[in-house]
């Protein structure tokens, strides 16, 4: 299992997010491109059982059984089958210590980084929207410490992502051919980091 | 068996390999296409309706500077106000009479904003006569089940009128989710108003704003709420300022301008990736623009 590899479709179409979702578009797609647009859903598909092959491994290996990568209890939410294969991220609850209502939430999202291309991201945000401006703040120091141009997972992507209030807590850039456990492992180390320098700052965060 | 599995293994890799290698041959006539595509909307909008383009090419915006580009009450605030023809804008019925235009475009068999917004003489009258409410009160049944509560329904707009009332609900959502029976009980308010101001005729339209113009959540619950986006909506407010006197003409640029960097997040800057952002909202200006012939 650790030596599956990432395909290749899914960096290309990550990387080529933004012009393959215009593409897709009814009202924008060519009317005469009909070879092209058989072989977009074919590459579409493909990149999609990579999508969830990777993201449902390495929650696996980040969120199952004691590996440690968050330091609190977490749930998966469960919204439908589908979401994962349509949408390419996986989600839950975050819950501190005696707490039965979750104030957060941690996402497995995959996506286009500005400035490191294709990579999978753990993010972590408030569960209900705000002010973003605390978590905004967050982004800020956080970005160097992951070594990351914009930690901010609403603007960090090349393409929308539909977040609002959050941090990029840690990410592994997906280059085709690289091995899960290497991304599993980049996770692991940059969410170590993340958790020993802000822990207090994010619960400060979550709590407004 | 192991050599079985590789085998697959390595057949899959090749397929992977090659489908990735004539979508990357693809790309670049696609994105030519698109580029294309781009140029003669843009081409078209700058030949039939100039001032539109303003909103996408400026820097500047209106409440960005603010720090408030996504607060939800500010958009819901500075959209009711500049529905309100009778507000210091200074673009009169414009903004509000595009709305009604984007309504009847989007209501299958409609006639009621058809004629409001149309050109007949007393349809800017009736315009004029369209009361406009941000954040409005409404009593609901209370969550707990007992009694009832107040809630405030983003912007309502009522129109009364010898023996016909009109009522729109707006439920303006820019990234949070719909709260709990959020939707029910302005449905419930809308139809307690009914009732308080008897007419022989009453219509209501219940308009669910969002970026994506997506249904509420709880779908067929929900049926009766219009889905719009906030692309239909931008497109509609660029119409707004065709022929407005300044500085209402500028000022609802503008906004449509934040709505065009902070919502559908098409920047100012244009490169290789960033056209295929404006297209969906250039065609849709294009869109509204012929329904106006």
């Amino acid at each position: 299992m650790s030596e599956q590899r990432v395909g290749q479709c899914l960096p290309l179409y990550l990387d080529n997010r933004l012009l393959l979702s215009a593409l897709e578009d009814e009202d924008v797609l060519p009317a005469d491109i009909d070879d092209d647009r058989k072989l977009l859903s074919q590459f579409r598909e493909r990149a999609s059982e990579q999508a969830v092959m990777v993201l449902e491994e390495l929650y696996g290996m980040l969120f199952g059984g004691n590996t440690g990568t968050v330091p609190y209890r977490t749930d998966r939410r469960r919204l439908h089958a589908r979401t994962v294969r349509e949408h390419w991220y996986i989600e839950g609850h975050i819950f501190r210590k005696h707490e039965k209502n979750p104030h957060a939430y941690w996402n497995l999202y995959l996506g286009c980084l500005c400035d490191k291309g294709p990579a999978v991201g753990l993010v972590f945000g408030p569960q209900d929207d705000g002010s973003t401006h605390v978590f905004d703040a967050l982004c800020l120091q956080v970005a160097p410490v992951i070594g990351i141009e914009s930690a901010n997972p609403r603007t960090c992507f090349t393409h929308k992502s539909g977040y609002k209030a959050g941090v990029i807590a840690a990410f592994a850039q997906l280059g085709a051919g690289r091995q899960y456990a290497d991304l599993a492992e980049d996770l692991k180390t940059r969410s170590d980091a993340f958790f020993t320098k802000f822990r207090s700052d994010f619960e400060s965060a979550i709590d407004g | 068996m192991r050599a079985a599995l590789e085998a697959d293994r390595a057949l899959s890799g090749r397929d992977d390999a090659m489908l990735a290698t004539a979508v990357n041959e693809a790309f670049p006539r696609l994105r030519a296409r698109l580029r294309e595509q781009h140029d003669d909307a843009r081409a078209q909008i700058e030949r039939d309706f100039p001032w539109a383009l303003s909103a996408l090419d400026w820097d500047a915006d209106l409440l960005g500077g603010l720090g408030k580009e996504r607060s939800e009450v500010s958009h819901t605030r500075f959209l009711a106000y500049l529905l309100d023809s009778r507000a210091s804008h200074g673009l009169g019925i414009r903004p509000l009479r595009e709305l009604f235009r984007l309504l009847a475009r989007l209501i299958p068999g409609d006639h009621t904003f058809a004629r409001l917004s149309g050109d007949a003489d007393d349809a800017a009258e009736r315009l004029r006569r369209v009361r406009v409410i941000a954040e409005h009160a409404v009593e609901a049944p209370a969550a707990s089940g007992a009694g009832v509560e107040e809630r405030r329904c983003d912007i309502w707009l009522e129109l009364v009128e010898e023996g016909h009332a009109l009522v729109v609900v707006i439920e303006n959502k820019v990234d949070a989710g719909e709260h709990d029976e959020q939707l029910a009980s302005y449905e419930q308010a809308v139809w307690k108003w009914a009732k308080d101001h008897r007419r022989n005729s009453f219509e209501q339209r219940l308009v669910f704003l969002t970026p994506e113009g997506r249904m509420p959540d709880g779908g067929d619950d929900h049926a009766a709420w219009l889905p719009i986006s906030y692309t239909e909506l931008a497109a509609a407010l660029a119409h707004a300022a065709r022929d407005a006197a300044e500085p209402g003409r500028t000022l609802v640029l503008l906004y449509v301008s934040t709505v065009a960097k902070w919502i559908l997040e098409i920047p100012a800057q244009l490169d290789e990736v960033n056209f295929a952002r404006r297209l969906a909202w250039m065609h849709e200006v294009i869109e509204q623009g012929a329904h106006r012939e």
